[in-house]
């Protein structure tokens, strides 16, 4: 009798024991789900606090390239244009004075002529600046084929300019975006890089059209943030992501910098 | 049959207990720690098959075995464990467990001789939650002994109602009696595999470097 109650004690505590376990566990695995849970909604909603963010970023950069832009386009007219006009008005009053010897009336006419044409001039220039006319006639191929030469026309740079796609008219509004990019990826490179040597290469691979570019520039720190974060650089990441493509940077100081992208 | 699980169980711990030792410097606390763990079950292991040839009863060696395991993981989870209040609570955990073991065993000595359910208990449910922690860090981070933590739970919720029922099988006749153990060593060789997993993917390329 006394074994039997010892053992019965026995089965009692292992039942007890047991059950306590799967308790004990069942609650530790509700409290795991429970706080899992929480954790990668938390984890989702810092994602999404940090697209908002980056969005917010590019907006803002949006915003500050465009008044940037209107202020250089105010600083052209007003030089370039402006000013000469100012000087013709001038002229054209001093041709109101009497008696005005035939060689003076002369002279000043070809002063009006000559700052006309200079005015002219300069206006197709800030005209052909702000949109190049060859692109929108001719498709990016030709608008790229200018950029380079009017890059190699400077001396201080070698483009090395490569096609192996064709690119159809009808994208033009797309193509600009690439022509922008590649813009400012030159005057990068020749601006802060201090490149002798570039290199653009359009390719198509599975109906997807690539851009490499590459500069033999003096590059720079990839880690450090000053760099990732300039204005002309979030502005080639908003229009690569208005083209839905991608885009890869690589860069190292003293190694130049290469940017692929495909749009 | 039960022999050759058990053998098997033997040897890829030995494995394991070799290949974490070849790989032993320029780890870190965390890997040291696992590797001392290994070299204590594969002590008891060994101690244990020696007086079961003996014919002598290997059973005490269990407590050892349980809060061995115990000290040591929860010594192997503190190091893998990052957040404050998580390392709190393995401390506490470790300081009243073997408080309450040890006021345990001085009341009543005669438990040493056989399987203490409160040590089993207490030991095995702790480490589950640690293990839990771990897997609760790891969810959104870079996975860490992603294995042996893995192993570690699917073994501790095995045996650990095994070893529960395990002074009940003692009065059972000696048939039936294995078929429990033999569930167990198979259960001991999925952890052990695990284990060597977790070398095999963590671990091995480091030591080739």
């Amino acid at each position: 009798m006394k074994i039997n109650l010892a053992y019965e004690k026995e089965i009692v505590a292992i039942i007890l024991y047991t059950s306590a376990f799967f308790i004990i566990i069942s609650v530790v695995l509700v409290l795991f789900f429970y706080f899992s849970r929480k954790k990668i909604i938390q984890k989702e909603l810092e994602k999404k606090d940090l697209e908002i963010q980056y969005q917010k970023e590019l907006l803002s950069a949006v915003i500050i390239t465009q008044e940037e832009e209107r202020k250089r386009i105010a600083q052209d007219l007003h030089d370039d244009i402006s000013s000469k006009l100012n000087i013709v008005s001038l002229n054209s009053h001093l041709l109101t004075t009497p008696n005005l010897s035939g060689n003076e009336i002369n002279e000043i006419t070809a002063n009006i002529i000559n700052l006309t044409a200079k005015a002219l001039d300069n206006s197709r220039k800030i005209a052909h600046g702000l949109l190049p006319p060859v692109l929108e006639k001719f498709g990016l191929h030709a608008g790229v084929e200018e950029l380079c030469l009017e890059f190699n026309s400077s001396k201080a740079v070698t483009v090395n300019y490569e096609n192996r796609t064709k690119f159809a008219i009808a994208d033009n509004d797309r193509h600009l975006h690439v022509f922008r990019i590649l813009q400012e990826l030159m005057n990068n490179s020749l601006r802060h890089g201090k490149a002798t040597f570039i290199s653009i290469l359009f390719e198509e691979k599975n109906g997807v059209k690539i851009c490499s570019y590459s500069d033999n520039g003096i590059g720079f720190d990839m880690k450090k943030d000053t760099n990732k974060k300039g204005l002309g650089m979030k502005n080639i990441e908003s229009r690569v992501a208005f083209l839905e493509g991608s885009i890869t940077i690589d860069s190292a100081v003293n190694k130049g910098v290469s940017v692929v992208f495909n749009f | 049959m039960i022999e050759i699980l058990a053998y098997i169980g033997y040897f890829i711990l030995l494995l394991n207990l070799i290949f974490f030792f070849i790989s032993f410097s320029n780890q870190g606390k965390a890997y040291k720690i696992f590797t001392l763990y290994l070299g204590l079950v594969f002590v008891v292991q060994i101690l244990a098959e020696i007086l079961n040839q003996q014919k002598r009863s290997n059973l005490f060696l269990s407590h050892f075995y349980f809060i061995g395991q115990f000290i040591i993981l929860s010594f192997f989870f503190l190091a893998i464990l990052k957040e404050k209040h998580q390392k709190k609570i393995v401390k506490l955990g470790l300081l009243f467990g073997l408080l309450a073991l040890g006021i345990q065993y001085a009341n009543d000595i005669s438990l040493f001789f056989r399987f203490n359910l409160f040590e089993i208990f207490i030991t095995s449910f702790l480490l589950i939650i640690y293990a839990t922690f771990h897997f609760y860090n790891m969810l959104n981070e870079k996975k860490e002994f992603y294995y042996i933590n893995m192993g570690i739970l699917l073994y501790l919720f095995g045996s650990t109602i095994l070893f529960l029922v395990g002074n009940l099988t003692i009065g059972l006749s000696l048939g039936l009696r294995k078929t429990t153990w033999i569930l167990n060593a198979f259960l001991y060789i999925v952890y052990q595999m695990f284990i060597l997993v977790e070398w095999k993917k963590s671990f091995s390329n480091k030591t080739r470097q």
